[in-house]
């Protein structure tokens, strides 16, 4: 079963990744799914 | 010169060397007929071709040639070892003893036994994959006839200790079935020296064809006998019906031959490569060895990248480097490997294991590249693993309740 182009494109360049700096005022941390999505949100306004 | 994509997968299959294919070729067209034929040249030529095979394949093992029933492959011989075994000793007690850590072909089979009225009882594996022999020995009543325990892993490599194991079946009067499929023509296996009354094998683990293997069943001290598993003109002596396939039996004798010559040299060589990977790897932090690395083939490793996950890693070279993440048999689930959750590894473990499976046809070059292709997969997975960085900063992964949502 090969992977489908969108799957692939998503690994090679992946998306809205990186860290926020959880010492910011405005960035909340939490942690959601199983297991692992660690989110920093960051309120945009 | 490098060729890409890399076969890694060898537990999985192997190759067929060309030696192999020359040696079956003239059985498919020049000499097609039925072994069982006996009135006619064709026939004569196809019987005289298995006979010969039939010689090279016990040799390997050290066997009789009338020990050797030929089969589809391991799975048959695990099934007719185990169901034949049960069946025609149904007289003397109901009760097998197996291990958790065991192939599909020999757990479904006994899982089958126990709905038909057997009992089997599962041996948990110690964190090196090996069975303690004093809970084997503890596992044995008066009704036991059968204790099944494979010579090695396919997904981590770890060889049991077979002759001890055949010393407690000895000791108690039950039989000793093994899974032989990983170790025949990998490592000396000698089903006397070993006290083995059974044991299931196949052509293409050790470079032969595909769809042919063989049950060994011990005809000496103890004379063993199972009942056959399919009806039909009684061949191989009444144990396996169905006409023999013959290309495939002499594929399979001179795979046996080879493999006699040229293991010793080949598993010097590979053992070397596979050690070599294997140390570079572990330079990686949070990558550890899953099972015994003193008890195990010298072919396979079965490593585990912590923080990051199988399937993503595989993806990051699946191209280039055929490699399995689990057993091929389970790795179209997401659930991680039994094998290595018998071993005691949590979840997070057993889901970013990868499992190495060299041959002898695995180079230097490749190996160079499969570990720089792997170091860079890791670090690049890592950087933006958010289990990473919690582990970085010194948050215990562990003691996370995960909820599911």
């Amino acid at each position: 079963m090969a992977y489908s182009e969108k799957v692939i494109d998503h690994y090679q360049n992946p998306k809205n990744v990186g860290t926020l700096d959880k010492g910011a005022k405005n960035v909340g941390t939490g942690l959601v799914g199983a297991p692992g999505v660690w989110r920093r949100n960051a309120p945009s306004n | 010169m490098l060729k890409l994509p890399i076969y890694l997968d060898n537990n999985a299959t192997t190759p067929m060397d060309p030696r192999v294919l020359e040696a079956m070729t003239p059985y498919f067209l020049q000499h097609f007929g039925n072994a069982a034929s006996r009135n006619h040249p064709f026939g004569w030529e196809a019987e005289e071709a298995v006979d010969y095979a039939r010689e090279q394949v016990a040799k390997l093992i050290g066997a009789d040639p009338k020990e050797i029933i030929f089969t589809s492959g391991a799975t048959e011989g695990d099934n007719l070892g185990i169901k034949g075994v049960y069946e025609m000793y149904a007289s003397k007690g109901n009760h097998i003893i197996t291990a958790t850590t065991e192939h599909k072909a020999v757990l479904d089979t006994c899982k089958h036994i126990e709905k038909s009225g057997g009992e089997v009882t599962y041996l948990q594996v110690q964190p090196d994959g090996l069975i303690d022999l004093k809970e084997l020995e503890a596992a044995i009543k008066p009704t036991t006839i059968l204790i099944a325990i494979m010579y090695a892993n396919n997904e981590i490599g770890v060889v049991m200790p077979i002759k001890e194991i055949s010393a407690i079946a000895r000791k108690h009067g039950v039989l000793l079935f093994t899974d032989g499929t990983q170790a025949v023509g990998k490592i000396p296996v000698d089903v006397n020296k070993d006290g083995i009354d059974l044991m299931a094998f196949t052509a293409h683990k050790m470079y032969g064809p595909k769809g042919v293997g063989a049950l060994y069943v011990r005809r000496k001290n103890p004379r063993v006998k199972v009942t056959a598993q399919m009806d039909g003109g009684g061949h191989e002596r009444g144990m396996r019906s169905g006409t023999l396939n013959v290309p495939g039996i002499v594929g399979f004798g001179k795979a046996c031959e080879i493999c006699m010559l040229d293991m010793e040299e080949d598993s010097k060589r590979i053992s070397k490569m596979r050690d070599h990977l294997q140390t570079e790897l572990l330079k990686l932090e949070e990558a550890y060895v899953n099972g015994s690395s003193e008890y195990r083939l010298p072919h396979v490793a079965n490593i585990s990248f912590k923080h990051v996950e199988g399937e993503g890693l595989l993806m990051g070279f699946n191209k280039n480097i055929a490699l399995s993440s689990g057993s091929a048999c389970t790795s179209a689930s997401l659930e991680p490997s039994y094998v290595l959750k018998a071993l005691g590894l949590g979840d997070d473990l057993a889901h970013s294991s990868l499992r190495f499976g060299l041959s002898r046809f695995t180079t230097d070059e490749e190996i160079e590249y499969t570990i720089k292709a792997i170091s860079e997969t890791v670090l690049k997975l890592r950087e933006m693993s958010p289990l990473w960085e919690m582990y970085k900063e010194g948050i215990d992964l562990s003691t996370i309740e995960w909820a599911a949502h």
